[in-house]
C-alpha cells in the first residue's frame, strides 16, 4: 500500500488549506481579544445565562433539528425495510429515485417548496377550491421541519438501507426456526442488527439540520432563526466574528460530542463501521 | 426405530421452471439419523428446507407424528435447524444466542431466569464450551462457532434436528472430530437428526440411514453398508466411492462377462445375455499373476494415496481399471486382476442418464 500515498497528497493540501486553516482561524477568532490579546468576552456572551437569547435559539435549532430527525427516523425506518425486501431489480430502481432528488441543488429543491408553501401556491390554490381557504404555510416552524424531512430524508434512508439489505436470511430463518414469530423476529433480530445504520442515519439527519440556516431562512422567514442563521447574522451583517466564532466552535463542539455518545454505542454493540 | 415420526408424500417443488424435487417419497423414523446424500443442485438442501417450513412443496404434504404440517410456520415446527453457515445473532453473546429459543417461547415454556441458565449451561457443556457464554460470536472460531450454532439449535429440545451441511466450513480435522461429536450427541439425546452433506465419507460415518439423491429424486435409501456394497444403479455406485463402471452382459443367473472375460456372480433375474452394468471397487481386486481367465494388462499409474496405492492398469483393448492395494506394483509391471463373485455388481442400464455426478456440480443448490 505504500506506493499509493502520494496519491493522497493533493487531498492532503487541499484538507490543510481548506479544511484545517479555517478551523484553525475559527478557534482562532472566537478567542481574540479587541486589542490582540486572548478572551473568553465571546463565550460569556454566547453563554449568556441572564439574557439567554443565543441560548433560546440554539435550544429551538436542536428541537427543531430533533424533531426533524424522529420525523425522518420516522418515515425512513419502513421505507428502508420495505426498499430491502424487494426484489433485487426493483429494489436499485427505487433507490435511485430516492437518491434522484439529491442530484439537484439544495437551493433549488427548497425553493420549489417556498411555490408550493405560498399563500398564493399550489397547495393553497388546491385548498381554496375545496372552500378551505388559504392557510399561513410559509414562515412557519412547521415549514422549516418540512423543509428539513425533505431533504435530510435520503441521508436517514440510505444507511438504514444498507444495514437492513446486508442482514443475512438465514439469521431471520434461525430465529424463526427457533420459534420467533414475524413481530418478534423484527424486534429481537432485524432491529437491533439495523442500529448500526440508525445511529448513522440519525447522525447524518441531525447534524445538517441542527446548522442548517438556509432552510430556516427561506421558508421560516425572519421569525424562525435557527442558531446557523445567527451565526452567518454575526459574520455577514452584526459583523463581529468573534461570537460568531465562538457559536460555530460551541456547535462544532456540541455536535462531535453528540457522534461521540452515538459511535461508542455502536461500538459496544459490535456493529458495521458505516459511521465515518 | 419403528414409529414413522416425519413422512414426505409425493413432495414437488419447481424454482422457475426448473425442477428440483420430483416427487420425493420418504419415512423418517423416530430417533434416526438420517443423512440426505448427493451432488449440488440435486434437491437435498430443498426437501431439509420443505421439512423446516422454510419453502412450501408445490404438491404434496409433510406429516409429522401423522398429523400434515404443510401450512405450519416454521416457529410453530417442532424440528430446529443448525444453518450451513452457523447464522448466530451477531449482536448476542453466546448465552444470549442459546437462550434466544427459550426466551421467545416463555410464554408456553414458563421458564424462569433460572431455569433458562440451567439450561443454556447444559447446552454448552453438551458442547464443550463451559465458559463462554459472555463472548460474542465474531471473536469465537469457525468450530466454535459451530458449536454454539448446535447448543442454540438443541436448547428447545426439538425432536427432530435438521443439519444443513453444517461442517462443510471447517478443516478436515475438525470436521471429524465434529461428526464423531454429532453422533455422540445425537446417540445421547435420543431424537431424530436429519443431516445434508455432499461428502459421502462424513455420510457413511454417521448415519443410521442415507438417502442418495441425484437430479431431485432418491436414487437409492438404505444403511451405509447397503448402499457402499449393494448401489443400486451406476449413479449411486461413482457417488459413494470410487468404482470402476464397465459396459457387460449377464448371461444368465450367475453368469457374466465384461472386459472380455466370463465371470461368476452373485446377481439373478436379470433376462438371457441382458447388456448390464458391472460396478467393481478398485479395493475388491487383487493383483495376481497374468492368467487366461483374469483381466489382464498393464501398470500405467502408480499414487501413494497414504493408506494403500491407487494404481491404474491398462488392458491391451484400451480398457482402464482402478486398482487400490497396500502392495504397490511397479509402473510397466503386467498384472492380471482378480476378482471375487459377491464383489462383481451388476446393475440395469436404465439409469444411464443419471450416471455422471460431475454435470451436475455447476448447478447451484439455493
Amino acid at each position: 500500500m505504500k506506493k499509493f500515498r502520494y496519491a493522497s497528497l493533493p487531498f492532503a493540501v487541499y484538507a490543510l488549506i481548506f479544511i484545517l486553516a479555517p478551523l484553525i482561524l475559527i478557534v482562532f477568532y472566537s478567542f481574540a481579544g479587541p486589542n490582540g490579546g486572548l478572551t473568553l468576552e465571546h463565550y460569556k456572551a454566547f453563554f449568556n445565562f441572564e439574557d439567554p437569547v443565543y441560548l433560546q435559539v440554539l435550544w429551538r435549532s436542536i428541537k427543531v433539528a430533533a424533531v426533524s430527525t424522529l420525523i425522518c427516523l420516522a418515515l425512513g425506518y419502513p421505507m428502508a425495510y420495505i426498499l430491502s425486501k424487494m426484489r433485487p431489480g426493483l429494489r436499485d430502481t427505487m433507490v435511485f429515485l430516492f437518491v434522484l432528488p439529491m442530484w439537484m441543488n439544495f437551493l433549488l429543491r427548497t425553493y420549489a417548496w417556498m411555490t408550493l408553501l405560498e399563500r398564493t401556491g399550489l397547495i393553497n390554490t388546491l385548498l381554496g377550491k375545496l372552500g378551505l381557504g388559504p392557510l399561513d404555510l410559509m414562515y412557519t416552524q412547521g415549514a422549516v421541519i418540512l423543509g428539513n424531512v425533505y431533504n435530510f430524508l435520503p441521508f436517514m434512508i440510505l444507511p438504514i438501507y444498507n444495514v437492513l439489505v446486508k442482514i443475512d436470511s438465514s439469521v431471520v430463518e434461525a430465529a424463526q426456526d427457533l420459534g420467533a414469530n414475524r413481530f418478534v423476529v423484527f424486534r429481537k433480530v432485524i432491529f437491533p442488527l439495523s442500529l448500526p445504520g440508525v445511529i448513522s442515519g440519525v447522525s447524518m439527519t441531525f447534524m445538517p439540520a441542527v446548522s442548517t440556516f438556509i432552510i430556516s431562512r427561506l421558508l421560516g422567514g425572519g421569525q424562525q432563526a435557527l442558531i446557523g442563521d445567527i451565526i452567518e447574522n454575526q459574520f455577514k451583517v452584526v459583523g463581529n466574528w468573534g461570537l460568531g466564532s465562538a457559536m460555530s466552535v460551541a456547535l462544532m463542539v456540541l455536535i462531535l460530542a453528540a457522534m461521540n455518545v452515538a459511535r461508542k454505542y455502536e461500538d459496544e454493540n459490535a456493529g458495521g463501521n458505516v459511521l465515518l | 426405530m419403528s414409529d414413522c415420526l416425519i413422512r414426505l408424500e409425493n413432495i414437488r417443488k419447481n424454482f422457475g421452471n426448473k425442477e428440483v424435487l420430483k416427487s420425493i417419497n420418504l419415512n423418517v423414523h423416530d430417533k434416526e439419523f438420517v443423512t440426505f446424500l448427493g451432488p449440488s443442485g440435486c434437491g437435498k438442501t430443498t426437501t431439509l428446507r420443505i421439512i423446516g417450513g422454510f419453502e412450501s412443496p408445490d404438491s404434496g404434504t409433510v406429516y409429522f407424528d401423522g398429523k400434515a404440517i404443510n401450512d405450519t410456520p416454521p416457529h410453530k415446527r417442532p424440528v430446529n435447524t443448525v444453518f450451513q453457515r452457523y447464522a448466530l445473532f451477531t449482536h448476542l453473546n453466546v448465552y444470549e444466542n442459546v437462550a434466544f429459543g427459550l426466551r421467545v417461547n416463555q410464554k408456553t415454556n414458563h421458564l424462569t431466569e433460572k431455569e433458562i441458565g440451567r439450561r443454556v449451561s447444559e447446552m454448552l457443556a453438551l458442547v464443550n464450551l463451559e465458559g463462554y457464554e459472555k463472548r460474542i460470536p465474531s471473536s469465537l472460531s469457525g468450530g466454535e462457532q459451530q458449536r454454539v450454532a448446535i447448543a442454540r439449535s438443541l436448547a428447545n429440545r426439538p425432536q427432530v434436528l435438521l443439519l444443513d451441511e453444517p461442517l462443510g466450513a471447517l478443516d478436515l480435522k475438525l470436521r471429524k472430530e465434529m461428526q464423531l461429536e454429532l453422533k455422540k450427541i445425537q446417540r445421547e439425546l435420543g431424537i431424530t437428526f436429519i443431516y445434508v452433506t455432499h461428502d459421502q465419507e462424513e455420510a457413511l460415518t454417521m448415519s443410521d440411514t442415507i438417502v442418495v439423491m441425484n437430479k431431485g429424486s432418491i436414487q437409492q435409501e438404505g444403511t451405509p453398508i447397503g448402499i457402499y456394497n449393494e448401489p443400486v444403479n451406476a449413479f449411486v455406485a461413482d457417488f459413494i466411492g470410487e468404482s470402476n463402471i464397465v459396459p457387460g452382459v449377464i448371461h444368465r443367473d450367475f453368469l457374466c462377462s465384461f472386459g472380455g472375460k466370463r465371470f461368476e456372480c452373485t446377481d439373478q433375474g436379470f433376462g438371457k445375455d441382458e447388456e448390464v452394468d458391472v460396478v467393481i471397487r478398485p479395493e475388491d481386486f487383487k493383483i495376481a499373476p497374468p492368467a487366461d481367465h483374469l483381466i489382464c494388462g498393464r501398470i500405467v499409474d502408480l499414487v501413494f494415496k497414504g493408506v494403500h496405492y491407487e494404481m491404474t492398469v491398462e488392458s491391451p483393448d484400451g480398457a482402464r481399471w482402478l486398482v487400490h492395494s497396500t502392495l504397490p506394483e511397479a509402473v510397466g509391471a503386467d498384472v492380471g486382476l482378480q476378482v471375487a463373485p459377491f464383489d462383481i455388481h451388476i446393475m440395469k442400464k436404465s439409469l444411464r442418464e443419471d450416471q455422471n455426478p460431475s454435470d451436475e456440480a455447476k448447478e447451484a443448490e439455493e
